[in-house]
């Protein structure tokens, strides 16, 4: 699969390229929100893993922006976060169209399931 | 209330020493007066009715001797057969006689009239009014029936204009032969008049005159309130009305309150007179009698009214004159503790009231000052608080970050496609992995402490059934029982149906799971999870064979940063946060945690969510 990684902190995108890649996968990383957004306007990817928290603009505002444009549809996104989430925040990603909310710190095995849930969809 | 307490006690206190002796002593003597006027008034009644009875007697007799004398006069007694003897010239002479002798008596004595009649009572000689104007009811032969034998004084009868008369008859006896009568007619009006009856006791006194005819009740003189003429109307005598005229015409006497023909509340005495059988009532009404007792009470209660008026204006102005400067003070002090202390009191009055006033205006300022440090120091306390929260919970979440990094690299280098590790790399990778995920408790237990001492623990409450719950525990914790070899149970049964947030309580068998992981042997481990029923609770606990808990370790083991110190609790690490998170959040359910020890043996952690819970 071909996947995107949004996250402001640097070594822990690396990191997350690195875990997806021992599971087979092809993996693009941006350290920034609006330019993650501009790679997944330009490009296709089969899975997006967006960090929710990073300054100037963060993971909601890329979710505001393609929802915006009307382009949540075809996109598979999870979501990943640092801090407590509450069930109502998680159910508006949902709505939104986001596939899954995963808590950090993140176990190789956690988000393989959640990528393999997404590749059965 | 409290604000007008001094004004108020000043003024009840003289009103009640002014009036209450008054209403005391207004009531003794009203009562002492009334009776004292009614047995006044009483004597004075019974006074004029003996008196109107001896008047009565005193003048028929008076008539009754006249008459039994002028009856006797010799040219009567020698020449009234005359009158029952056919006419000759010379008895019409005779006749001329005694018409004129009678005419003089007539004349003499004041009668209405003076009749001579046969024994079927036909008149023989008329002088003055005519025996015939007698009004048929009671018929005069009825009248006349009475007159027996002997000087007889008739009842009271009526002409037909109303006059009202007593008739006096005289037999009229010649040469023992009875020929028939002599009747007097006096004029009871006359007599009513020329004696005291007419006189009236003030306003609403009145004497009554009364007599019984056959079975009726007449009065028998003109009254003063009816204009209704003598002997025109019986009294009813089953009536409340007039009990004292019905008793005094049958012989009855006697004095008291009671009530009279117009229904008056009355005050009356009452007599009988044998001669006339007239009952004689003198009467007078009760709110006359009583007029000036009533003046009286009138009298006391304009005294007490104004009494009471003076001592409210009285008090009033004592209590303020007494209070002013104390109310400004009281005013103050109210505004004071509506945190305005800009209060200060001008000090004027006397040297005691100015000092407290003075005293007063330093208390107000100092206050203000104090006040506005407190103010200040609380604020600066508020920040730091808050200060330290935020920045505690920045700390954590920025250390999430690089946490992530090193567990996911540490969890990844497991992974033979990272490349092969030797022994002691692997061990040390072992180590870094473990040391990482004990931070992560640590952050998470860090945070959920704040959370929950914050109250901001947001809760997802959804109905589960306990089953799942305790599935979902154990799939969760069954990776922690890899470090040693541990079996690790559930026990609940089924169709238990409860309202929690699951993530919170993963958190709760975590923080126990981790503990018993902890504290059990190496080999031979036992943790079991149940949930059962309890009323209304579901009781959960979690059953290990670990070291246990000393008995005087286990009353402060649900507090903060407890841990207890042993080589096993060193190696266990961990900050002493575990236990009082799960309190903090069982509690938050309305349920209670708590713990079975026996040292060596077994730990046993209880506690009860409520089925409904919700939150508290
Ligand atoms: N199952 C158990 N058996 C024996 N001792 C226990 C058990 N559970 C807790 N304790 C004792 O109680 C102490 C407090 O436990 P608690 O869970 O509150 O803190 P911790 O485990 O030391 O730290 P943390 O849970 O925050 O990582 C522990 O340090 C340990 O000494
Ligand atoms: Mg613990």
């Amino acid at each position: 699969m071909k996947i995107l990684i949004i996250d402001d902190n640097e070594s822990l995108a690396i990191m997350f390229s690195r875990m997806l890649e021992l599971g087979g996968h092809k993996t693009i990383a941006s350290n920034d929100g609006r330019n993650g957004l501009a790679l997944i306007q330009k490009e296709k990817f089969d899975v997006i893993v967006l960090d929710l928290s990073m300054p100037e603009f963060s993971g909601y505002d890329i979710l505001d922006a393609l929802e915006k444009d009307d382009m949540m549809k075809d996109k598979k996104i999870i979501v990943l976060t640092a801090t407590a989430i509450t069930q109502e925040q998680i159910d508006r990603l949902k709505k939104q169209g986001v596939k899954d909310v995963l808590k950090k710190p993140i176990r190789p095995d956690v988000i393989n399931e959640a990528l393999k849930n997404i590749a059965g969809q | 209330m409290v604000n007008y307490s001094t004004n108020t006690l000043v003024i009840s206190t003289l009103v009640l020493v002014a009036v209450i002796p008054i209403l005391v002593f207004g009531a003794y003597s009203l009562d002492d007066e009334k009776k004292a006027i009614e047995r006044q008034q009483l004597t004075n009644l019974r006074e004029i009715v003996d008196s109107q009875k001896d008047k009565t007697m005193i003048f028929f007799n008076e008539r009754l001797a006249d008459i039994s004398v002028t009856s006797e006069l010799p040219f009567i007694r020698d020449n009234i057969h005359v009158l029952f003897e056919n006419d000759s010239e010379k008895d019409i002479q005779t006749k001329e006689s005694l018409q004129s002798l009678f005419r003089n008596i007539l004349n003499a004595y004041n009668y209405e009239s003076i009749w001579v009649v046969d024994n079927d009572l036909n008149a023989k000689l008329i002088v003055g009014r005519d025996i015939a104007d007698l009004k048929p009811l009671p018929s005069p032969s009825s009248a006349l029936e009475q007159m027996k034998v002997g000087l007889y004084l008739s009842d009271v009868y009526t002409y037909t204009d109303d006059v009202v008369e007593v008739f006096v008859s005289v037999p009229i006896v010649v040469d023992d032969i009875q020929l028939g009568y002599l009747i007097y007619d006096i004029d009871t009006q006359l007599f009513f008049k020329a004696t005291l009856f007419e006189l009236q006791l003030s306003d609403t006194g009145e004497t009554v005159v009364v007599q019984k005819q056959n079975d009726d009740v007449f009065f028998i003189k003109q009254l003063r309130f009816d204009d209704a003429r003598p002997l025109s109307k019986p009294i009813s005598t089953d009536a409340e009305l007039a009990i004292p005229a019905l008793e005094s015409s049958s012989g009855i006497s006697g004095f008291g309150f009671s009530t009279d023909y117009r229904g008056e509340e009355i005050l009356a005495a009452w007599d009988y007179v044998p001669l006339t059988r007239w009952g004689i009532v003198a009467k007078i009404d009760t709110s006359e009698a009583f007029a000036s007792l009533e003046q009286k009470q009138r009298d006391i209660i304009i005294v007490i009214i104004s009494l009471t008026v003076s001592a409210f204006v009285a008090g009033f102005v004592l209590s303020r004159i007494a209070t002013n400067p104390l109310m400004k003070i009281r005013d103050a002090a109210t505004q004071i503790t509506k945190k305005n202390y800009d209060v200060a009191i001008n000090p004027t009055g006397p040297a005691e009231q100015k000092t407290i006033a003075i005293s007063f205006n330093e208390m107000a300022k100092s206050l203000k000052e104090n006040q506005k440090i407190i103010e200040s120091q609380i604020a600066q306390l508020k920040l730091t608080d808050k200060q330290k929260s935020e920045f505690s919970t920045m700390i954590s979440h920025e250390l999430k970050t690089p946490l992530s990094t090193i567990i996911g690299y540490s969890e990844m280098l497991k992974d033979p496609k990272m490349g092969e590790l030797n022994k002691e790399q692997e061990i040390a990778i072992d180590e870094i992995r473990q040391s990482s995920v004990s931070l992560e408790h640590l952050i998470g237990n860090i945070l959920t402490a704040q959370k929950i001492e914050q109250a901001q623990l947001s809760f997802n409450i959804e109905k589960t059934s306990v089953k799942k719950l305790l599935k979902q525990a154990y799939n969760r914790l069954l990776p922690l029982m890899s470090e040693k070899q541990i079996e690790f149970l559930t026990s609940t049964e089924e169709d238990i149906v409860i309202n929690i947030d699951k993530e919170i309580m993963m958190e709760v068998f975590s923080n126990l799971v981790q503990n018993s992981v902890d504290f059990v042997p190496a080999s031979g481990g036992r943790i079991e999870m149940t949930g059962h029923s309890k009323n209304s609770d579901v009781l959960f606990s979690v059953i290990d064979n670990g070291i246990g808990i000393p008995k005087k370790k286990l009353r402060n083991l649900f507090k903060k940063y407890y841990q207890i110190d042993t080589s096993m609790t060193r190696k266990h690490g961990g900050s002493g946060l575990g236990l009082a998170i799960c309190k903090g959040i069982i509690e938050g359910f309305g349920g209670k945690i708590w713990v079975e020890s026996e040292e060596g043996k077994r730990t046993i952690i209880y506690f009860t969510i409520p089925k409904k819970s919700g939150i508290k």
